[in-house]
């Protein structure tokens, strides 16, 4: 007795860990449901793949009846599921997907669930479709248990919490008789009536019911957004005032928050096609745009959702994101914030340069944002646009820690006018980073400016330049030449000279010569005219060389 | 007040009963105020009474003869929804058709208004759903059915329209005084769609209403060949000619009382009923 309750006891703790994993393997495949197309091949194998799995535990186990309560899924008596973090009761914890799974069953009032042998696939396909509905926050009219009624299930059973219907009072009066129509003053017999219209021609009524049929198959079979058009057009076609503007507009943002939820770029774009026509600004919805872009999914599954469309769903995505205007630009960020592949994220800040080309002040909470990737397609945008003004911007993104955000910084001050960038560029060049130092020469060097040659300047006076390495020294006369101009003449002259009589060769006079050799200018080359006929032989060479590689 | 659903084999017995009714109307009260409509918790609602209806059970059934009290809009929808999901029943819509049609059919008549000009009670209703609603399908055949119930009769509807059209006149016709001030019967409100204004009505709609509610549509009193009085509570769906009844009276028409009332059930085999009556003929019935 003893051996057969050990081995009953070994199927039941298999039979408990295989139920705790298909659940967790069915909150996969919601999740999947809702990011990705319904027909997409990840989410036919992913639906398949837990049908299979269902199946095989279902015939080894015996049918699963999952009670759902607010203290977690039990699998008849016992926890499956516990909400939170994982307690010493052999329960899987619930995280993430599995936490969001039993909330979405308890919140829309289920409470057992169970899953016979034999469940045909289309039933678990329905019920993961359902979740994945359901699981978009948005108010939907169908919940899940809406959702699982309608799918007319013949296997799966599911028991709901009693319903408790709100009662409430009326306060207006309603109208009380509106019969708008005559009462007859003669009735059919309905017995000969009825014999009438289905008796005495049955081949007559059959011919009208199935032309009833096909016309509602035909209603049915109509593209909702066309039917949604049409409908729109009738009631313009009433009132064409404000107030009917206002109000389908406000419906139709309800579709496009929805397809936002799910993730269906190509529906939300034709549903903000349908909603221009009543709001073509965004005057009407300029709030509620915001709003419906709250409805994205978490970062991560965005980015997720992103990386794996395909291109022309990844630009249908972004299309529909710059037609959102002010709104798309919390999408976009959140798009970059949770893509892994930089084509997603290269997608993204050309859809945002489109967007905020004319208005780059829409980006500035972005550029204050902690996350680094942000930041630096924010910046990296900011250096596309390129106009005055955008200094603060940069300045503060220059403020994030991570040396990416600081080199896209740097990078993007080449598009701003050189009086702001003087300011930004002094940190990078007194950085050690050797890139982040080496860019920030490339852009001082870009067009002339006393400021950010005198700052150069006196970086390579300091006594501590030395101590850089040679290629960073190089580059520093290198900028100071492109930025510096007539104003460091003067002290390149000083550097080509220093030693008098005794001068000897060195890499800061090579460096010196070179630089004002690279000016140009009438003055720099007076001077190096000096340095050819000065007494000291490392001078002239100095001199010489450098005209000659100028020459070159 | 609560319903409790469990999912049970087909066939398996439910008592929708009167907490359908109220909660039914409990949406239609919400939906008077400024909050807006509740389509989740209206689809909640509406399954009770579909499964109900999809299996035939005269308990749901029977709740479109339920008395009406007054004369008001709620009864009168509500009714309307029963009936219309009972013809789209007859007509073989699946459950999701048949869940926007109870919607549309419950939602009608939202934009009725004694501030509105009668006119603009479809475009009002339209809009008054779409302000309150996500847009779905669900939704948008709300607002068609709502617009296109106060269109002229004679326009393009769509089905769900016309099936809604003819549940909503039969359902405001039930218990309409006539010229002379007396209630039409069910009977006569079923003849009344299927007599003088049969030509607003596909044929095949009318064959279904018939067939949803029966001869003796539910709620209708009738005379049985024994003298007996019985109430129609629910049609049958085999044979419209003999619904499922409760007899109320004595062959000699004296009231049952109540420990003589006895369950009501389909008309036995050897009973026939020769003629629809008004409440006032039912003996202990004749204020009404």
């Amino acid at each position: 007795v003893a051996e057969r309750t050990d081995d009953e006891a070994i199927v039941e703790q298999a039979r408990l860990a295989c139920a705790a994993a298909w659940l967790l393997e069915l909150a996969r495949a919601v999740r999947v449901a809702r990011l990705h197309r319904q027909q997409s091949p990840f989410a036919i194998d992913s639906r398949a793949h837990l049908a299979r799995t269902l199946a095989a535990h279902l015939e080894r186990f015996g049918e699963w009846s999952f009670v759902v309560t607010a203290s977690g899924m039990f699998l008849d008596v016992d926890l499956v599921i516990r909400p939170g973090k994982r307690s010493g009761d052999g329960a899987v914890a619930s995280s993430g997907s599995l936490e969001q799974l039993h909330e979405l069953l308890f919140r829309d009032g289920v409470r057992r669930i169970a899953f016979p042998p034999g469940i045909p696939a289309g039933e678990v396909d329905a019920l993961v479709g359902a979740l994945g509905d359901a699981s978009c926050e948005r108010g939907h009219s169908d919940d899940l248990v809406t959702a699982l009624w309608q799918a007319n299930l013949t296997h799966l059973q599911f028991e709901t919490a009693p319903y408790e219907p709100r009662l409430r009072l009326t306060t207006g009066k309603e109208v009380e008789h509106d019969l708008d129509e005559e009462i007859p003053g003669s009735f059919a017999d309905p017995a000969a009536a009825y014999a009438e219209l289905t008796l005495a021609s049955a081949a007559a009524a059959k011919v009208a019911r199935r032309g009833l049929l096909e016309a509602w198959e035909r209603e049915r079979g109509a593209e909702r957004l066309e039917a949604a058009g049409r409908l729109f057009s009738r009631l313009i076609g009433v009132a064409n005032e404000p107030g009917t503007r206002a109000a389908l507009a406000r419906y139709a943002l309800t579709g496009v928050a929805e397809s936002i939820a799910h993730t269906s770029w190509d529906e939300a774009y034709r549903t903000l096609e349908l909603l221009r026509r009543f709001d073509a600004d965004g005057a009407l919805t300029a709030q509620a745009r915001i709003d419906a872009v709250r409805c994205a999914p978490p970062e991560d599954d965005l980015g997720e959702s992103l990386d794996q469309a395909s291109d022309m769903e990844l630009a249908r995505c972004f299309e529909f994101a710059v037609g959102l205007g002010h709104a798309g630009v919390a999408l976009l960020i959140a798009a970059l914030a949770g893509a892994k592949r930089d084509a997603t994220r290269d997608a993204a800040c050309n859809a945002l340069l489109t967007l905020c080309a004319g208005d780059p002040f829409a980006l500035e909470a972005a550029a204050a944002d902690p996350r680094a990737q942000v930041v630096v397609g924010v910046v990296s945008v900011l250096g596309r646009i390129g106009a005055s003004g955008l200094s603060p911007m940069l300045a503060r993104a220059a403020q994030h820690p991570d040396p990416g955000v600081q080199l896209a910084v740097v990078k993007a001050l080449a598009a701003v006018p050189a009086p702001e960038r003087a300011p930004l560029l002094a940190g990078p060049l007194a950085s050690a980073d050797a890139a982040l130092s080496a860019e920030a020469l490339r852009v001082a060097s870009l067009e002339a400016d006393r400021t950010i040659g005198q700052m150069i300047l006196k970086h390579i006076e300091d006594p501590a330049f030395e101590g850089r390495p040679e290629e960073i020294r190089h580059a520093f006369f290198e900028a100071l030449a492109g930025s510096g101009g007539d104003t460091v003449v003067p002290a390149l002259e000083q550097m080509l000279l220093a030693g008098g009589w005794f001068a000897r060769a060195s890499w800061q006079r090579s460096a010196a010569a070179a630089a004002l050799a690279r000016i140009g200018t009438h003055a720099a080359q007076k001077a190096l005219d000096r340095g050819l006929k000065h007494a000291s032989e490392a001078v002239r060479s100095a001199c010489r060389d450098a005209r000659e590689r100028k020459a070159a | 007040m609560s319903l409790e659903r469990t999912r049970k084999p087909r066939g398996a017995a439910t008592d929708p009963g009167s907490g359908m009714l109220e909660a039914l109307q409990s949406v239609l009260a919400a939906s008077t105020q400024e909050d807006g409509l509740d389509f989740r918790q209206a689809n909640r609602v509406l399954q009770f009474l579909i499964d109900g209806i999809e299996r035939g059970d005269p308990a749901a059934l029977g709740l479109i003869g339920a008395p009406q009290r007054g004369d008001l809009t709620y009864p009168r929808t509500v009714r309307t929804t029963l009936v219309a999901v009972a013809i789209g029943r007859r007509l073989g819509l699946d459950r999701a058709a048949l869940s926007d049609l109870a919607i549309a059919a419950l939602f009608h008549g939202v934009g009725r208004d004694p501030k509105v000009k009668p006119e603009y009670w479809g475009f009002a209703g339209a809009l008054r759903i779409a302000g309150s609603a996500t847009l779905s399908r669900t939704t948008l055949r709300a607002i068609e059915v709502a617009l296109e119930t106060h269109e002229d009769v004679a326009a393009p509807r769509s089905v769900l329209s016309q099936v809604v059209a003819i549940a909503g006149t039969y359902a405001r016709l039930v218990g309409a005084r006539d010229h002379a001030g007396k209630p039409l019967t069910p009977a006569q409100a079923l003849g009344a769609v299927l007599g003088p204004l049969a030509t607003r009505f596909d044929p095949a709609l009318r064959a279904a209403l018939v067939e949803a509610l029966g001869i003796h549509p539910p709620g209708q009193f009738v005379g049985l060949d024994n003298g007996e009085i019985a109430l129609v509570i629910a049609p049958r769906g085999d044979d419209p000619a003999r619904p499922i009844v409760q007899v109320v009276t004595t062959p000699g028409g004296r009231p049952l009382h109540e420990a003589e009332r006895r369950a009501g059930g389909p008309l036995p085999e050897e009973r026939s009923i020769v003629r629809d009556l008004a409440a006032s003929e039912v003996p202990g019935l004749e204020a009404a």
